[in-house]
């Protein structure tokens, strides 16, 4: 393992300077980074929506908003959530910048088209904002039919905008999966590569075999709008609940393209903070790629009350339950390798802890929702709402976080403040348990989702979920105000300060320079390979590897 | 130009080793893309399974206000262009540029003949009024209330592959312009591979249309 | 990393012509297959024999002239996961749309456990309190509870 020593010389950041430079620039790591603040800025966005309709809900008979615009609150924040910040997400951020490096390779394998995935992404969401600005759609994040096809509003334009989004989302999967089967180092079989490179292989599957059904769904929307073919809308012949396959053909598989590139992070934090190797390499491989074809099989499982015949909602059922079966796999592989592991809670770690814990809650009440008879009495509710937000924010963005932590010095050469990390993700977990456990017993006492105005009953819950969202606001403003700070000010980084094994790590400089690598790597050890002492990793802080 | 086996024709990107690695991820790019060609049609093609399905009196009745013969003609024309792109390439591994050329001019001949047909069918159809949702005013046909369920997917199937020829005839007066230019040799000859797997699809897409859309009986 | 150098390009092993001409003229006679099997009459297997022969000029295409029999067996495993996926997409829509019941048809709606709990109900008034609207219900007819209704 060869030791380089962390010049202050030339690297990917430095190497050319100015706009246009990151603008016409074809490196995979300033693509990953300008991924980063993209998404970023549009979680900041989506999360104010978030907080302006929790603030509308303080009171059972509120009228913070009017109903109109709470309707177009949860939309837009849905919207931006899903196709702006999760579905990119880490696939588009950290997996743009560490992909190839953990592969040895000089860069992905069409780095034209990875740019263009990053203009077509600025494009949508181009298109998102202007229908925001000019007047919002209040149809959910779902777009149902036959609503999305008479509602006024800038309907057309939002679709357009996913649309296009989804061409982002179907160029970098296919050009993550050209860049695993093709551009490995010398040595780097499938079997050694790091478990993070398959999570992100899987998510690629179905960002290009799902998303162009999400294609065909929003044109054939936007054709019934401005042509008055049916092919959803009733009124025209067509059928409502045929839009929901549809939807949810894409939308199932979708939230597995939310999921696995986290639990791809997760796989990376979990060994590195144990300092201990992998447990049971080869069944999280597989789970991954499980995951990802088994995601085809369960859309029905949303449309359980949609007037989908019942023999078919059955069968859904009885594949929701195989769906689990792979994360559950991974869950227990991450907590074998904690077991007797060096385990050392810098700030990543916390945030991987998070996921391993919030991540099992929302797992499980998935399993609940696919209980079919249970499902009829939750469907719609603030079960599902809290179902989701536990998975995604819980799992997804806390091990999002997590991987910025963890892959900040190496991107930006530079290291964090621990404390003010602690004191973030505290404040993230606790606010984010706040905001939604409670949200659990609402939905199963019968409070509805998407609801304006509820029943007094309810007051007390709604209050301490809305608390909780601002105390969660505020965590991730500690956050945000923590990478800032460290950006400007943070200390030089070392090249390997958290003594991790996987190529990055030990053969590239923080940051890395332009080209990568100094010499191609050709790779010969086992992965995650710590040897048969793991070796501590307190006082990482600014030192040498 | 000297002999073509002593030069140094193919164009290897940086973060490449080999050649053969350069070729291969293109090819297995596009197979890629054209997975995502395969599911956004795919939907229409559900919509037809369903709708038939639905309404199978109305296909039944409807289809026969398409001209068989027109789809039979756009059929063999569609087969015949992807003889010539194959016959393109297989030029250009040979080093004859001229039959690259030739092809490749034969390939867009039959892409515009398509479109031409095509066009005729459209404007036949809106002459009789048949036309998707809102739009149909046909009244000869029975059930005008609910035929318009046919011609709404026959527009959107065809209409969505039409559109797909006319990038096609983009995409070969591309490629012909570089091959005249001499960008390809035996060395190198991989757009076209690429822009023939492209071509092929849409014509397999076209092979399923054509049964589905015009000969149901 | 648009920077390319000029090397020598990978030795070519061009298939015969004559390879291409026959898969064109198979192709050609299925396409008259296709038309003339439209005289028979196959009831409800007419589209299954179009699907067919279309799959099987489809697999010429995509074997000779896209080249997935010469090259990378992977290819052909990414175009079978795409059509695999399309099966599914075409197949259980289809299968919801065929085993919905129609509204009137009562029985097909009734889930058949509450059968016997609805008996139940009626056979001993005083077991349970009675569910609104269940007194209106006639004994010897079934009621319909959908799903979605509790």
């Amino acid at each position: 393992m060869s030791a380089i020593s962390a010049t202050a010389g030339s690297n990917y950041l430095n190497e050319k300077k100015g706009l246009w430079s990151w603008a016409s620039t074809l490196d995979h790591k300033r693509i990953g980074v300008m991924y980063l603040f993209s998404i970023f800025f549009f979680f900041v966005l989506g999360g104010l929506f978030a907080l302006l309709l929790r603030t509308q809900l303080l009171w059972p008979a509120g009228n913070v908003v009017s109903a109109k615009t709470y309707n177009q609150l949860f939309t837009l924040h849905g919207a931006i959530m899903v196709f702006l910040v999760i579905v990119p997400g880490i696939a588009a951020s950290l997996g743009n910048f560490v992909l190839p490096l953990q592969l040895g390779a000089k860069d992905v394998a069409f780095p034209r088209l990875n740019l263009m995935s990053y203009y077509i992404y600025v494009i949508g969401a181009l298109f998102a904002v202007c229908s925001i600005i000019f007047g919002a759609i209040d149809t959910g994040w779902t777009f149902y039919a036959p609503y999305s096809i008479t509602a006024q509003g800038k309907v057309t334009l939002m679709l357009t905008a996913v649309f296009i989004l989804g061409f982002s989302s179907i160029f970098t999967g296919l050009n993550f999966i050209t860049t695993v089967h093709k551009l490995r180092a010398p040595g780097m079989t499938w079997f050694r590569m790091p478990l993070f490179v398959w999570g992100i292989y899987a998510t690629s599957i179905l960002q290009v075999m799902a998303t162009p059904v999400l294609a065909i769904t929003l044109s054939l929307i936007v054709v019934e709008r401005v042509l008055g073919v049916g092919i959803f809308n009733p009124a025209l012949g067509g059928d409502a609940v045929l839009f929901q396959h549809f939807f949810w053909f894409y939308s199932h598989p979708a939230v597995y393209i939310m999921i696995l590139p986290g639990m791809a992070v997760i796989s990376e934090l979990v060994t590195t903070f144990s300092q201990k190797k992998i447990f049971g390499y080869r069944m999280i491989a597989y789970s991954s790629i499980a995951i990802a074809l088994i995601s085809f099989l369960v859309w029905g499982h949303h449309m359980f009350t949609s007037g989908q015949s019942p023999l078919v909602s059955m069968l859904f059922s009885a594949l929701t339950f195989l769906v689990a079966i792979p994360s559950g796999i991974k869950i227990f592989n991450w907590l074998a390798t904690l077991f007797k592991g060096s385990i050392s809670l810098a700030t990543p770690m916390l945030y991987c802890l998070s996921f391993l814990f919030l991540f099992t809650i929302g797992g499980l009440t998935g399993v609940f929702l696919g209980v079919l008879t249970v499902d009829v009495h939750l469907h719609d509710t603030y079960f599902v709402v809290a179902h989701f937000h536990y998975v995604m924010v819980g799992g997804t963005f806390m091990a999002f976080v997590g991987g910025v932590y963890y892959w900040w010095p190496k991107m930006f050469g530079k290291m964090y403040n621990e404390k003010v990390g602690t004191l973030g993700a505290i404040l993230v977990f606790l606010g984010f348990n706040l905001t939604f456990f409670v949200q659990f017993y609402m939905g199963s006492q019968g409070m509805p989702r998407r609801y304006y105005n509820y029943l007094e009953q309810f007051q007390t819950l709604h209050q301490v979920s809305t608390f909780g969202s601002y105390l969660l606001g505020l965590g991730f403003l500690v956050v945000l105000i923590n990478w800032i700070h460290a950006l400007v000010a943070g200390k030089p980084a070392p090249v390997n300060p958290f003594h991790a094994t996987t190529l990055e790590w030990t053969h590239t400089q923080s940051p890395p320079i332009t080209h990568n690598f100094e010499v191609q790597p050709i790779y010969r050890h086992e992965p995650y390979d710590y040897g048969d002492e793991p070796h501590s990793i307190h006082g990482f802080q600014g030192q040498k590897a | 130009m000297a002999n073509v086996n002593d030069s140094a024709l193919f164009p290897l990107a940086d973060h490449y080793a080999k050649p053969e690695q350069q070729v291969e991820s293109g090819k297995l790019g596009m197979w890629l893309f054209l997975t995502t060609e395969i599911l956004l049609f795919g939907g229409l093609f559900v919509s037809y399974a369903c709708f038939n399905y639905l309404h199978m009196d109305i296909f039944k009745q409807a289809h026969q206000y398409l001209d068989w013969r027109l789809g039979a003609v756009n059929t063999v024309v569609l087969l015949f262009s992807s003889l010539t792109v194959v016959l393109s390439i297989h030029a250009a591994q040979q080093q004859r540029k001229a039959y690259v050329i030739i092809n490749l001019v034969l390939t867009i001949a039959c892409a515009i003949a398509f479109l031409v047909v095509k066009y005729f069918e459209y404007s036949q159809k809106f002459q009789a009024g048949l036309l998707p949702g809102v739009y149909f005013t046909n009244g000869t046909i029975s059930n005008p209330d609910e035929a318009h369920v046919f011609f709404g997917i026959y527009f959107l199937m065809t209409g969505l592959h039409g559109f797909h020829v006319l990038i096609g005839v983009a995409i070969f007066v591309w490629l012909l312009l570089r091959t005249i230019k001499g960008d390809f040799s035996s060395q190198y000859y991989a757009p076209l591979e690429l822009g023939g797997l492209y071509w092929h699809l849409v014509d397999v897409i076209w092979i399923f249309l054509f049964p589905l859309l015009y000969l149901i009986s | 990393m648009s920077n390319t150098a000029m090397v020598k390009g990978p030795k070519v092993h061009p298939h015969s012509v004559w390879l291409y001409w026959g898969v064109f003229l198979a192709l050609i006679l299925l396409t008259v297959l296709t038309v003339a099997i439209t005289r028979h009459d196959f009831g409800k297997f007419n589209i299954v024999v179009a699907i067919l022969i279309a799959s099987l000029k489809a697999a010429l295409v995509a074997g000779f002239f896209m080249h997935l029999v010469f090259d990378n067996k992977f290819l052909a495993v990414v175009l079978s996961t795409s059509l695999v996926l399309l099966a599914l997409f075409i197949i259980f829509p289809i299968a919801d749309f065929a085993t919905r019941a129609d509204l009137d048809s009562v029985e097909t709606n009734f889930l058949p456990r509450d059968q016997r709990v609805y008996k139940y109900e009626l056979d001993h008034p005083d077991a349970l309190p009675l569910r609104p609207g269940l007194q209106e219900a006639q004994r010897d007819k079934l009621i319909f509870m959908g799903p979605g209704e509790h």
